[in-house]
């Protein structure tokens, strides 16, 4: 099992405020990994960290073995790490198909032939319609971004993070905001996902029987600094978490 | 009804010029979030290189080239020195800007000397087509035509192209093309570019319609520039055309009519706008 990203005393601090403290993790290839924590754990600002919107205070980031923590967020994606925002990142006046297709060309390497390629998409196109048909949008290709429904548009945001091929795939709580209706299905396109790709998923959630389903190792962040790493199950049963975390009342859930 | 007419061609032309000019600004602003107060700097620029190539070059087209070549380098040592330092911080983009303005104008003088100079038409647009017994004077149909080309090719790249596509999503959402792996800072410098390079094609256009040139005018005719991007909406680009077009119309009709309101007319038409339509006519949000 190779590690393809790691930490190593990940912190970052606004003011005096230390919102990601000392934090080390190994993140394994091709595995599902979750981090759960209370609001305010970091967990958010865990993954801007890992994708470079932040810039650590101190400590690194590596991506296989390669020290990235200097590096701007277009590189990162370039070499592998792409990531879906808790609040919705769309295009809201394009069309889906044009999100995606931004997406998609995004990814060609054709950046030194740009006269050649300039006018010819249907390439993209038609890799764009096959994403969504993937994240079930393909009805809505035409439709403007913005008149999408809330899960739809996190539907658009995965198809079009597909699109980049990354091999690792940060989404930052793909069911916030959603209605209970909408959740199964974005679970649904998740699933796919993992069942259909040999990629790394690193996912944000509050919802624990997802995590608990989906998940190979589960990281608990709790004011900044991670508190256990583990399998769910090793999750559910570790003590540290239940009285920090679960408040000691996630077993009776769970049962 | 030729009066109407002769007013509405004048009103057309003089919103093209000032759309050439809206258009950067407007671009550039949606894009970077970059209030470039030196716009004006650049229009003035191409006014005088191109004025000064074509007089000694005697092609008014060579005139054209040389302004639009100014203001692309231009653009590009402006977007590198001045811009790229500043970006994200709003008051020191306007007190930089302003200054590389004043900077700009002031060379004119060191360059080109600090006198008025009157400017002809190439014969080709001189002199006027009669039609019925409607007047229509040549060099004005004339930027009517460059103003809508620029629009239709501006347009078309922006719709249909993989760069444009890119321009367009960068509006709307910065970080988001940033996320995916695109050079955000190459795009901005190129629209910064091309920007300036309209700016500089409006001003040797302008150039030659007012017949006369001097290093204060840039700073004049972005005025109204700004107002035509408050106006038609931030980051919107049609929107800068009609409302470069509605100001230009405006201008035109009150010159004739109420001489004495033919400046605070945009004045005016910007605050209305302001009070009913904050983000402006064709602005998101």
């Amino acid at each position: 099992m190779k590690t393809i990203l790691e930490t190593k005393d990940l912190s970052i601090a606004f003011g005096g405020h230390v919102a990601v403290n000392s934090v080390s993790v190994q993140i394994t290839e091709k595995k599902f990994t979750s981090i759960i924590g209370p609001n305010g754990a970091g967990k958010t600002t865990f993954f801007n960290l890992l994708s470079g919107q932040l810039s650590p205070t101190t400590g690194s980031v590596y991506y296989k073995g390669r020290d990235i923590t200097k590096l701007p967020t277009t590189e990162r994606t370039r070499r592998g790490i792409g990531r879906s925002f808790q609040i919705t990142n769309i295009f809201p006046n394009l069309t889906v198909l044009e999100n995606v297709r931004l997406a998609v060309q995004s990814q060609a390497k054709v950046r030194y032939q740009m006269i050649a390629h300039f006018l010819h998409y249907k390439q993209f196109e038609d890799k764009a319609h096959e994403l969504l048909e993937r994240v079930y949008l393909k009805d809505k290709a035409k439709s403007i971004a913005v008149h999408l429904a809330h899960g739809e548009k996190r539907k658009l945001e995965i198809a079009m993070l597909l699109a980049l091929e990354t091999e690792i795939l940060l989404l930052d709580e793909p069911t916030a905001g959603m209605s209970l209706e909408e959740v199964p299905a974005i679970i649904e396109v998740i699933k796919e996902i993992k069942r259909q790709e040999d990629r790394t998923i690193v996912l944000i959630e509050h919802k624990m029987d997802m995590i608990m389903d989906m998940s190979d190792e589960v990281l608990v962040l709790y004011h900044g600094e991670l508190i256990a790493q583990g399998t769910p199950e090793q999750i559910v049963e570790n003590e540290t978490v239940q009285s920090a975390y679960l408040g000691g009342s996630y077993n009776e859930q769970l049962t | 009804m030729d009066l109407i007419i002769g007013l509405t061609v004048n009103g057309l032309a003089t919103g093209m010029l000032i759309f050439l000019l809206a258009a950067g600004l407007t671009l550039i602003f949606g894009l970077m979030s970059v209030l470039n107060f030196a716009h004006g700097g650049l229009f003035i620029w191409g006014a005088y290189t191109g004025v000064w190539s074509f007089q000694m070059t005697g092609s008014f087209i060579v005139g054209i080239i040389i302004a639009i070549i100014t203001g692309l380098l231009l653009g590009l040592v402006t977007e590198r020195l001045i811009i790229r330092p500043v970006y994200g911080n709003h008051i020191q983009q306007i007190l930089i800007t302003l200054g590389f303005m004043l900077v700009l104008q002031e060379f004119i003088k060191v360059v080109f000397g600090p006198d008025q100079k009157a400017v002809f038409p190439p014969e080709i647009l001189q002199g006027s087509f009669l039609v019925g017994d409607i007047v229509l004077i040549k060099y004005r149909l004339f930027i009517i035509a460059v103003g809508l080309l620029i629009f239709i090719v501006s347009s078309f790249i922006l719709k249909r192209t993989r760069v444009g596509l890119i321009v367009r999503a960068g509006v709307m959402n910065k970080e988001m093309v940033q996320s995916l792996g695109i050079n955000i800072k190459l795009v901005f410098m190129l629209v910064f570019m091309v920007g300036s390079g309209m700016a500089a094609l409006s001003g040797i256009l302008h150039a030659v319609y007012s017949g006369v040139i001097y290093a204060e005018m840039g700073l004049e005719f972005s005025i109204l520039a700004f107002i035509v991007v408050v106006i038609g909406g931030m980051g919107s680009f049609s929107g800068s055309l009609f409302a470069a077009i509605l100001v230009g119309l405006a201008q035109a009709f009150m010159a004739y009519y109420v001489p004495a309101l033919s400046l605070a007319v945009n004045m005016l038409l910007m605050t209305v706008v302001l009070i009913f339509r904050p983000q402006g006519l064709f602005g998101k949000g």
